[in-house]
C-alpha cells in the first residue's frame, strides 16, 4: 500500500526506499526539477542569486551548508530508525506512526540533499548507524528512543536556526523543524506522556545533539 | 494528577519567563542569552513589530484556551480539558514572556485585543483549536527569517516549535494525523490576518 503525501508539487511515496538519496538523486538527469520543485524553486533561486552575490556572501552559504549538513546527518538517523521499526510488526497504531514519520524523514533528506548543492556545498554521505534490536523489542522501547530522537531533533533545528543566514534556508529549516515537534508531540502523546511537556522548547548546542545521537553512529 | 500537570506546565511556564529577563535556569538552552542581549541593545523596529504581532495571537489563544476550561465551550472531558488547561498555561506564558520582553527591548507591548468567539461545543473547539495552533506555527515559521536580533530569534525558535507541538496534541485530540505533511509552508502576514480575524471583535 502506497500513500501519497503532497508538498508544494512534490509527491513523496510511503514505500520509498532507504537507499544513500544523496547518490540517488546526485546521478539523476532531472536533479534541477526535483531541486526547484521541493522548496517551490526557493532555494534554487537563491542559489542562482548566489553567483552575483559579493564574496562575503561565499562564507555566509558555507556555514548554512555545514549546519544543512549536520541537519542531513540527524535525517538520515531518523529516517533509518523509522525504516527498521516500520518492519517489525507493531500494531495498528505505532506502525502507521513509523510508516508515515517515516516518509517524512525520508522527504526531508531528500530536500537537504538536492538543496545543499544548489549552495555549492556537496551532501555528507548517509553515515553508517547502529540500532540494535533491542531498541524495537517492544513498542514502548520503541517509543522512548523516538521520543528522544524527535526532541533532540527539534533542540538541533532550534539550536542551529539563529546562525542561518540565508532567507530560503531559514524558510526552510522553519518548515522541517515544524514538522519535527508534530513528530514529537505525536510520539510523546502516543507512549502516553505530555505532547508539549513545556512552554518554551530548548535550543540545542552541536555538543548537545552529538551528545544524544552519538550512540546511534556507528 | 491531570492539575498537577498542569500546575507543572505553569511552573515551567514561569521559569521560561524569568529566564528570558533575568537569566538563570534556562541559560543553557539559549533562552536566557534572550535576557543578556535584551538588557545590552533594543531591538530593531521591525523585530519589535514581529513581536508585537506574536503577541496578539497569544492574546488569542490564551483568552480561548482560558475560556475552554472554563466551561465556555460546553463540558468537556478529561483528555479535552487537561488539554485546554495545559495549552493555556503555555499561551499565557508566553504572553506573559512577550509582555515583559518588548519593553526590555525598548518597545511598546500592545494592550490586549478586544476577541470574539463562536458558539463552540468540544469537537468544534478541538478542531478550531488545530486551525488556531496551525495558524501561530506558520505566522512563526513565517516571521523567523525576517528576524534581525539573535536572541529575538531564539525566543522566536522556542516557541515556534512549542506551537507546532500544540498543533500535533490537538489533532491527536481530534483523533486525525497528527503530522500529516513532510513540510509545514510558513504563513505571510496577510495570511495570518485573514485567518485570524473571525476571532477580533
Amino acid at each position: 500500500m502506497t500513500e501519497i503525501f503532497v508538498h508544494k508539487g512534490i509527491e513523496v511515496e510511503t514505500d520509498a526506499p532507504i537507499t544513500s538519496a544523496a547518490e540517488e538523486l546526485g546521478t539523476s538527469r532531472d536533479l534541477f526539477l526535483k531541486r526547484a520543485a521541493i522548496f517551490g524553486g526557493s532555494v534554487f533561486a537563491a542559489a542562482s542569486l548566489g553567483m552575483a552575490l559579493p564574496g562575503n556572501a561565499k562564507a555566509t552559504r558555507a556555514s548554512d551548508v555545514a549546519i544543512l549538513n549536520f541537519a542531513l546527518t540527524l535525517e538520515y538517523l531518523e529516517a533509518t530508525f523509522y525504516a527498521i521499526a516500520a518492519t517489525k510488526g507493531f500494531g495498528p497504531r505505532v506502525g502507521r506512526l513509523a510508516r508515515v514519520i517515516r516518509d517524512h524523514e525520508i522527504a526531508h533528506v531528500k530536500a537537504l540533499v538536492a538543496t545543499i548543492p544548489s549552495l555549492g556545498g556537496t551532501p555528507v554521505k548517509k553515515p553508517k548507524f547502529r540500532f540494535p534490536p533491542s531498541l524495537y523489542a517492544n513498542e514502548t522501547v520503541f517509543l522512548q528512543t523516538a521520543m528522544a530522537l524527535e526532541d533532540t531533533g527539534v533542540g538541533a533545528y532550534n539550536g542551529a536556526g539563529p546562525a542561518l543566514t540565508l532567507r530560503p534556508v531559514k524558510e526552510a529549516a522553519a518548515s522541517i523543524v515544524a514538522v519535527e515537534a508534530m513528530h514529537a508531540s505525536w510520539v510523546r502523546g502516543v507512549a502516553g506522556t505530555a505532547p508539549a511537556p513545556a512552554s518554551f522548547d530548548d535550543l540545542l548546542t552541536t555538543q548537545q545533539v552529538l551528545a544524544a545521537a552519538g550512540p546511534f553512529l556507528a | 494528577m491531570q492539575e498537577t500537570h498542569a500546575a507543572a506546565e505553569t511552573r515551567r511556564g514561569f521559569i521560561g519567563k524569568a529566564a528570558l529577563l533575568g537569566g538563570g535556569a534556562l541559560a543553557a538552552t539559549g533562552v536566557g542569552a534572550f535576557a543578556e542581549a535584551a538588557r545590552a541593545q533594543s531591538a530593531p523596529a521591525s523585530d519589535l513589530a514581529i513581536l508585537n504581532f506574536a503577541l496578539k495571537l497569544e492574546y488569542l489563544e490564551a483568552e480561548f484556551y482560558d475560556r475552554a476550561r472554563q466551561g465556555s465551550f460546553g463540558r468537556l472531558n478529561a483528555g479535552v480539558q487537561r488539554f485546554a488547561e495545559v495549552l493555556y498555561a503555555h499561551e499565557q506564558a508566553h504572553v506573559d514572556t512577550l509582555i515583559a520582553t518588548i519593553p526590555a527591548l525598548g518597545g511598546n507591548p500592545i494592550s490586549k485585543p478586544a476577541l470574539k468567539f463562536p458558539r463552540l461545543a468540544q469537537r468544534s473547539f478541538v478542531l478550531t483549536a488545530i486551525q488556531l495552533e496551525q495558524v501561530g506555527v506558520g505566522a512563526y515559521g513565517g516571521a523567523f527569517p525576517a528576524l534581525k536580533l539573535k536572541a529575538v530569534k531564539e525566543a522566536a525558535l522556542a516557541i515556534h516549535s512549542v506551537e507546532a507541538r500544540h498543533a500535533a496534541y490537538a489533532r491527536l485530540v481530534a483523533g486525525t494525523l497528527p503530522a500529516n505533511v513532510a513540510f509545514f509552508s510558513p504563513l505571510t502576514v496577510d495570511q495570518v490576518n485573514r485567518r485570524a480575524a473571525p476571532f477580533f471583535a
